[in-house]
């Protein structure tokens, strides 16, 4: 059958997760490696100047966001066959960590980001995804409702003995697979943190997972499914701010909930915060007190989920007119509202700490590699990327400990320090240094 | 035609592949890791880029056969001699920021990547770097920063290669002190010939590391590897560079802000200062004062709408600004940006300032504007990828390096044709105002881009909006015909195009048959034409396949140049 | 028709000369170099003149050595293998000053003697050697390399574009001169720019090149406004290598103009104006060595600038060398700063002898280029050398002049000796060889290679470079017509 000629969608788009809506991004790529390089002003030097983990450890063009420009032209256009082995390495070795999209906007509006998740669900919807590893996590969730296939009775296992959540309160704490059943020293750290605030909160006992493998690996109808469910579960509760300790949890609800469902972040009908925007009020109005003394030189990590994943979500149905402008105007999310203080200013308020930068930080910095189903699948590239960001840490500040804000980051920068430079969640700092 | 007829037609030839046989070598040659002929990576390296829609139909635009990833100028050489062997078309790139710069024509080309080969060697004392292809100026530059040293940083931001941006201009505002030319700033190449052998020139042929001058014991080889990344990639691979860097000042610039908003902090010794000036004549006199008086570490005219997009936002934002732009403002808006380097002190800074006010204030009546003391698009980035923020694509019709009143001239008369019909109705209305230049070589030469935007998708055979008549013809016409009959009329010459995007057989007769010299020299260095094959000839072929964008006009200029120029008695 | 009365058609009899005085007087210069034979000497007056000879050469197989000046101490103007001299000196006109573009156009033949002056009465000037003679050509002392004095990177290589035959007759101009109708009709262009045309530079072929591939006819040279005020600086060391420290300090923080370093010797050569006793004098009393810096300031306030300047001088010579001092005044020799900055802005004086032959009339120079860190190796390598010849040390020249920022500098090494007296010309012929072994071993760069001890020496170490220029020069000069036997030809 002849290949029909490729009819560019221009009405009718939500930028959300159809790949079509995406022709202008794929076809608009000016190549100016914004994508592959932190922004050029941040440079210290020959090294730590890669924004892009997987083009640094992939090498092709075909591993950044440029490349993969290019490639989806001639998916979406019938050029190259959706079972090409290749593909799948390059959709797959990223943790759609954002960096290649907000560069990408310090001065063009193409939505990277967006195009690449929704480059996943058209994998997932041609049958040529979920990869056997993510396929694996989805049948988990299915069954045992969280990624590892863990017995959910055992979720709340760690609470302290000390730490009584409410039965109702404003409050919902959202822990998330992670923390529930492999970092729990996050959890407990969290919820020293809210005791020692006074703050009255709830768990959920058999808290679902929030499914952000499930939506970051293409699987949208099972995420949206969940997301459905699980907006249900926390306005039933009663919640009015949903807080988390971790990153990937907190832009999952945030973020990536509204987008499943087409409706904006302020129409969830609750907040969602992480645990350092709200314990970081918490000091500044002497609520919280961080007075034992923590002696240690630390680097921060911008967790992506927490940084310039964290943006708000905003709702946009529109067209594409002349010279490329989208009709109405959009919102562009560019990473500059993330949550890049509030950590910061937690760690220098404790006595003893001293907080030294690396270069690669805030909406600059470097992806752990764990994300978006790429530790599963793709194990040697993400301790690549931890390495090497353990390698700046190292490198460039002298600290001690990197200190992160997801169990994910913690997780895999454990694996890649093995006896080498500490790593710390910043909920365990914050709790050393409660009295 | 009858579906019979349809029917014995034959099927067009399957486009050549590369041998197994030679694919295998080349395996051996850099190592399984470093090679692939999956379509998809390959696909990944047949980007849009700068500039494609100016380019798409030359078929520039195909994706390469395989793609290889030397480590060493040896394995570049062994790659070479292999693709000679085999007549393999190849092309190289390094940084890949203007695909159209390694675009290939055929789907056998080899894809040299050069991405890996980033070394960078840095004499401090003497002030020059040694560099491979795949490092930016960026990367140089913030390595040089540390050690109280500079380099330019071209206009296209700081992630082009240094390499490949110097044999092709290596311009930048900062060519206003640093020589307007890179082949006066190169020490040196490691060169890998069309061929594949591997010659030194300059001091390398002494040294691997003290190449600290350009000078052959002979005729100098250097201005061989000049022109849109040498010859638009047609004359080999350039696999080491040594350039001249420059003093300096010792304060630190901090980089601060997030996305849009990031910004390097700019030291009391760095310290940037515009004017508006009351009248365009005051900011050329000014201009050319200022550099009489060797003042300054460079200086240019902003115009309106570069400010509207360094203002931030999307390009709506952009939109919404420009549209209540008026005619009258753009015609009254001359701004000067000068920045001052205290090279040798805080005094000399102080200084500097002090005369610039007497020239520019004093004399020539203009008044200092309230000016950010931050950079953003000058020492390691650049904000000239905001130039896609207005339509999607823009197209530098012209880049000269010409003396002043040449290139104003050029300017002048470019902003008049753009605005005739039918260009008026192609590109975005910048309301007749000046174009962009900036002294170089303290204000011998002007350098200057004629930038101008059209519809992109209009000019793009993949959109539904193609507007062949409408708009890509007329666009083609600007760039092949009104632009270059204005360069000849008033004798500039256009570094940028001379051959590679204009044709050099319609053009070459009016700068002293230049081309058939290159040609003779391409066929000497490059017998078999496999370095990027067909290229060289190949937009003096194309251009025919787009009439009718030669017009009379410029034939008869030629010509009239020609009939006043050099006759041989 | 013989060659020469083939010529005769084309320049007219009284331009083309063959007297044996004439050929004796063409046949040598004031470099060790034997003595050429040849058929004439040919003195175009125009570029087309000079292209039908050209073309006449390729025609008729015979040697074309262009040369400009009048005077001439390296050798590659002598011809090596017959042919005709081709003197453009009386090509001799400035056709342009262009005070908007900062630029003079002249043609080949037009020395420091003619040009300099005419500047500087407009209160311009070229930059310009180190008192070079003033019957030397401006185009082709920039074309064979030679370093301004005024050494910061923004002044360096004056010349832009120009205008050539090339070995195969045909005519060419480079830079953006290069548009054919230049200089008529509509042609605003300057020639200010010397890249292209097209993609290539082509000038850089030329440079560097001793007449090899072209005959230029004309070039744009760069000029400058004249200082309206000046201040020099002198600092005096012992040692050579005491003195480069200072200099990479200062030229990298842009201060200064002018500035160089010499030895007692030259510096000697240069100031006596009463030989031979206050040579004696001088070379007894003056310091080992001097870095001579001349500051200056330009139209507005000029005062300011030398201010800004000499502070910053003074903080690094506190700072970072305590024992040494930058003067204003000379020891030795009253009021010297007074009459630097004039003498180095022209060349030298034609009713003095030139200041490189009046120690003892002759001087065999040996010119390379390093850096300055590397400077201190070749001394001593040149002073074994001359012990081994038994030429006194304390007779060496010497003269290191910084380029462009001190990102390199030049180095020379001056023998002076007795041309009348044979023998010595040949020991000096045979110092000078073994001396540039003894550098080149030790790391020197020869971008002007003179005579054939040293060409031989540098051509069969840099093969790779002689089988290169080689596939450029057959192009360029097809019957190797050219100044053959010159360079690698």
């Amino acid at each position: 059958m002849a290949q029909q000629p490729y009819v560019e969608k221009n009405t009718g788009l939500t930028l959300g997760l159809n790949l079509d809506d995406y022709w202008y991004e794929a076809r608009h790529c000016v190549s100016c490696a914004g994508c592959k390089w932190i922004e050029q002003n941040y440079f210290t030097g020959l090294d730590f100047a890669h924004r892009c983990p997987q083009i640094q450890y992939g090498k092709f063009l075909a591993h950044g966001a440029a490349g993969k420009c290019a490639i989806i032209w001639d998916l979406i256009t019938g050029a190259i066959d959706w079972t090409s082995p290749g593909l799948t390495k390059v959709a797959y070795m990223c943790t759609l960590c954002g960096g290649c999209d907000v560069g990408c906007k310090r001065n063009l509006d193409l939505e990277i980001q967006m195009m690449l998740e929704s480059l996943r669900v058209k994998m997932v919807e041609k049958g040529v995804a979920p990869l056997p590893q993510h396929k694996a996590i989805a049948d988990n969730i299915d069954k045992k409702h969280n990624i590892y296939g863990t017995d959910q009775k055992k979720r709340l296992d760690w609470m302290p003995k000390d730490v009584s959540p409410a039965k109702n309160a404003s409050l919902l704490y959202w822990i998330g697979d992670r923390s529930s059943f492999v970092n729990t020293e996050i959890a407990q750290a969290t919820v020293k943190i809210l005791k020692a605030a006074n703050q009255p909160f709830m768990v959920e006992k058999e808290e679902p997972s929030s499914g952000n493998l499930l939506h970051t690996t293409g699987q949208a109808d099972k995420a949206r499914k969940l997301a459905q469910q699980n907006v249900k579960l926390i306005k039933d509760r009663g919640a009015k701010t949903v807080v988390c300790s971790d990153a990937e949890e907190y832009r999952t609800i945030k973020v990536d909930y509204p987008k499943l469902l087409g409706i904006n972040t302020a129409d969830l009908g609750f907040e969602v915060k992480h645990i350092t925007e709200l314990a970081d009020g918490w000091v500044k109005n002497g609520t919280l007190k961080l007075g034992n003394r923590v002696d240690m030189k630390v680097t921060y990590h911008d967790s992506c989920g927490l940084g310039r994943l964290s943006e708000p979500w905003t709702h946009w149905e529109g067209s594409l007119g002349d010279w490329g402008c989208w009709n109405p105007p959009r919102n562009i999310r560019r990473g500059m509202t993330g949550v890049y203080e509030p950590p910061r200013d937690l760690l220098k308020a404790i006595p003893g700490i001293q907080l030294v930068e690396m270069p690669r930080r805030r909406d600059q910095a470097y992806c752990c590699g764990a994300g978006a189903g790429a530790r599963e699948a793709f194990p040697d590239f993400a301790l690549f990327a931890a390495t090497e960001r353990l390698r700046e840490a190292a490198t460039t500040t002298g600290a001690e400990a990197i200190v992160a804000a997801c169990p994910l980051c913690k997780q895999n920068f454990k694996d890649a320090a093995k006896d080498g430079m500490k790593v710390y969640d910043v909920t365990e700092i914050i709790a050393q240094a409660i009295k | 035609m009858s579906e019979e007829k349809k029917e014995t037609q034959a099927a067009p030839p399957a486009p050549p592949k590369i041998p197994d046989e030679a694919y295998s070598e080349l395996e051996a040659i850099v190592g399984t890791d470093y090679i692939t002929k999956d379509p998809v990576i390959c696909q990944g390296y047949n980007g849009r880029g700068y500039g494609r829609e100016a380019f798409w139909y030359q078929g520039l635009t195909v994706k390469p056969g395989c793609v290889v990833m030397p480590r060493t100028a040896q394995e570049v050489s062994k790659i070479v001699k292999l693709c000679y062997r085999y007549d393999i078309p190849y092309t190289s790139g390094s940084t890949f920021q203007a695909v159209a710069n390694s675009a290939l024509l055929r789907p056998d080309f080899v894809m040299i990547d050069l991405s890996q080969m980033n070394g960078c060697y840095i004499d401090d004392k003497n002030m020059f770097a040694v560099l491979e292809p795949g490092l930016t100026y960026a990367h140089l530059n913030s390595e040089l920063h540390k050690r109280d040293l500079y380099f330019i940083s071209p206009g296209g931001g700081g992630q082009p290669s240094v390499v490949s941006n110097q044999m092709f201009q290596g311009q930048g505002i900062f060519n206003y002190r640093i020589n307007a030319h890179s082949e006066r700033r190169m020490n040196g190449v490691e060169w890998v010939t069309p061929e594949g052998d591997i010659v030194r020139v300059g001091t390398f042929l002494d040294d691997d590391k003290h190449v600290f001058w350009g000078h052959d014991p002979g005729p100098g080889l250097l201005g061989h590897f000049k022109g849109n990344t040498a010859w638009w990639g047609t004359m080999g691979i350039l696999t080491k560079m040594s350039t001249k860097v420059y003093p300096f000042q010792p304060e630190p610039m901090v980089p601060e802000g997030l996305n849009q908003e990031i910004a390097l902090a700019l030291p009391p010794r760095v310290r940037w200062q515009n004017y508006t000036l009351p009248s365009e004549d005051a900011l050329t006199k000014s201009m050319m004062e200022l550099a009489n008086e060797q003042i300054c570490a460079a200086l240019n005219r902003v115009p309106s709408f570069w400010r509207e997009i360094n203002r931030g936002g999307g390009r709506s934002d952009f939109w919404e600004r420009w549209r209540k732009v008026t005619p009258e403002e753009c015609a009254q808006t001359h701004i000067l940006r000068l920045l001052f380097i205290g090279y040798t002190s805080q005094e000399q800074l102080d200084y500097e300032m002090r005369v610039a006010e007497d020239i520019v204030v004093k004399k020539y009546g203009g008044t200092a504007r309230r000016t950010k003391q931050t950079d953003n698009g000058s020492f390691l980035y650049s904000i000239v990828t905001g130039m896609w923020k207005p339509t999607g694509f823009y197209a530098s019709e012209n880049v000269g390096y010409a003396s002043p009143r040449a290139t104003w001239a050029m300017n002048d008369e470019l902003v008049e044709r753009a605005n005739r019909p039918p260009y008026d109705k192609v590109f975005f209305n910048q309301y007749r105002e000046h174009q962009w230049y900036a002294p170089f070589s303290l204000g011998r030469v002007m350098y200057s881009e004629s930038m101008f935007h059209p519809d992109c998708e209009k000019m793009d055979p993949a959109n539904s909006k193609f507007d062949p008549g409408g708009t890509l013809v007329p666009f083609l016409t600007f760039l092949h015909s009104e632009v270059p009959t204005t360069l000849i009329k008033y004798g500039n010459v256009n570094l940028f195009g001379n051959g590679h995007i204009n044709s050099k057989l319609i053009l070459g007769p009016a700068w002293h048959n230049y081309h058939i010299w290159t040609q003779k020299l391409k066929a000497e260095f490059d017998p078999k034409d496999v370095c990027r094959k067909g290229l060289a000839d190949h937009m003096d072929i194309v251009i025919n396949q787009v009439p009718p964008c030669i017009t009379e006009e410029l034939k008869n200029t030629i010509k009239q140049s020609v009939e006043l120029g050099w006759k041989d008695e | 028709m013989a060659i020469k009365d083939q010529l005769k058609t084309i320049v007219g009899t009284a331009n083309v000369l063959d007297s044996p005085e004439v050929i004796d007087s063409y046949s040598k210069d004031y470099s060790l170099a034997k003595a050429g034979r040849f058929t004439c000497v040919v003195r175009p007056q125009d570029a087309h003149q000079v292209q039908r000879i050209i073309k006449l050469a390729n025609q008729e197989k015979f040697a074309v050595v262009p040369r400009s000046s009048g005077a001439h101490f390296h050798g590659n103007a002598i011809p090596k293998m017959g042919g005709v001299v081709l003197d453009l000196s009386g090509m001799n006109k400035i056709l342009s000053i262009d005070d908007f573009n900062l630029i003079a156009r002249v043609e080949a033949g037009v020395t420091w003697e003619k040009l300099q002056p005419e500047l500087l009465a407009k209160g311009y000037r070229c930059v310009i050697p180190l008192l070079p003679h003033g019957q030397r050509s401006v185009v082709t002392d920039w074309l064979e390399r030679e370093q301004p004095v005024v050494q910061i990177h923004e002044y360096s290589e004056p010349l832009l574009s120009m205008q050539l035959i090339w070995g195969n007759g045909q005519e060419f101009v480079t830079g953006s001169a290069s548009i054919t109708h230049f200089g008529k009709g509509t042609c605003v262009e300057a020639g200010t720019s010397s890249g292209g045309p097209g993609p290539v530079s082509w000038e850089r072929f030329i440079h560097g090149a001793q007449g090899t591939l072209a005959a230029v006819t004309w070039g744009i040279v760069q000029i400058q406004p004249l200082p309206t005020i000046n201040k020099t600086k002198f600092i005096n060391t012992n040692r050579a290598e005491d003195a480069i420290d200072p200099i990479y300090k200062i030229l990298r923080r842009r201060i200064g103009y002018e500035c160089f370093l010499i030895n007692n010797i030259n510096l000697a050569t240069i100031l006596t104006e009463k030989w031979p006793k206050q040579f004696a004098e001088l070379r007894a009393t003056l310091p080992a060595w001097t870095t001579i810096l001349v500051l200056g300031g330009l139209k507005h306030r000029p005062d300011e600038r030398i201010a800004y300047q000499e502070n910053a001088l003074n903080e690094i010579m506190g700072s970072y060398f305590p024992g040494l001092k930058a003067r204003d005044t000379m020891p030795g020799v009253a009021a010297l700063e007074k009459r630097v900055p004039g003498m180095l802005l022209r060349p030298w004086p034609k009713d003095k002898t030139y200041w490189k032959q009046a120690y003892k009339g002759g001087c065999a120079d040996l010119i390379f280029m390093t850096t300055l860190d590397w400077v201190q190796k070749f001394i001593p390598v040149v002073n074994e050398v001359a012990a081994r010849h038994q030429y006194s040390v304390n007779d060496i020249g010497c003269y290191i002049q910084p380029i462009e920022n001190g990102h390199a500098c030049q180095v020379e090494f001056d023998f002076f000796y007795n041309p009348q007296d044979a023998a010595e010309k040949e020991r000096i012929r045979q110092l000078h060889a073994d001396a540039a072994a003894a550098v080149f071993r030790s790391g020197a760069w020869f971008s002007r290679p003179y005579g054939s001890a040293v060409t031989d020496m540098v051509y069969k170490k840099y093969g790779d470079y002689v089988t290169t220029v080689k596939r450029f020069k057959k192009y360029f000069d097809p019957n190797y017509v050219m100044n053959p036997g010159t360079l690698c030809f």
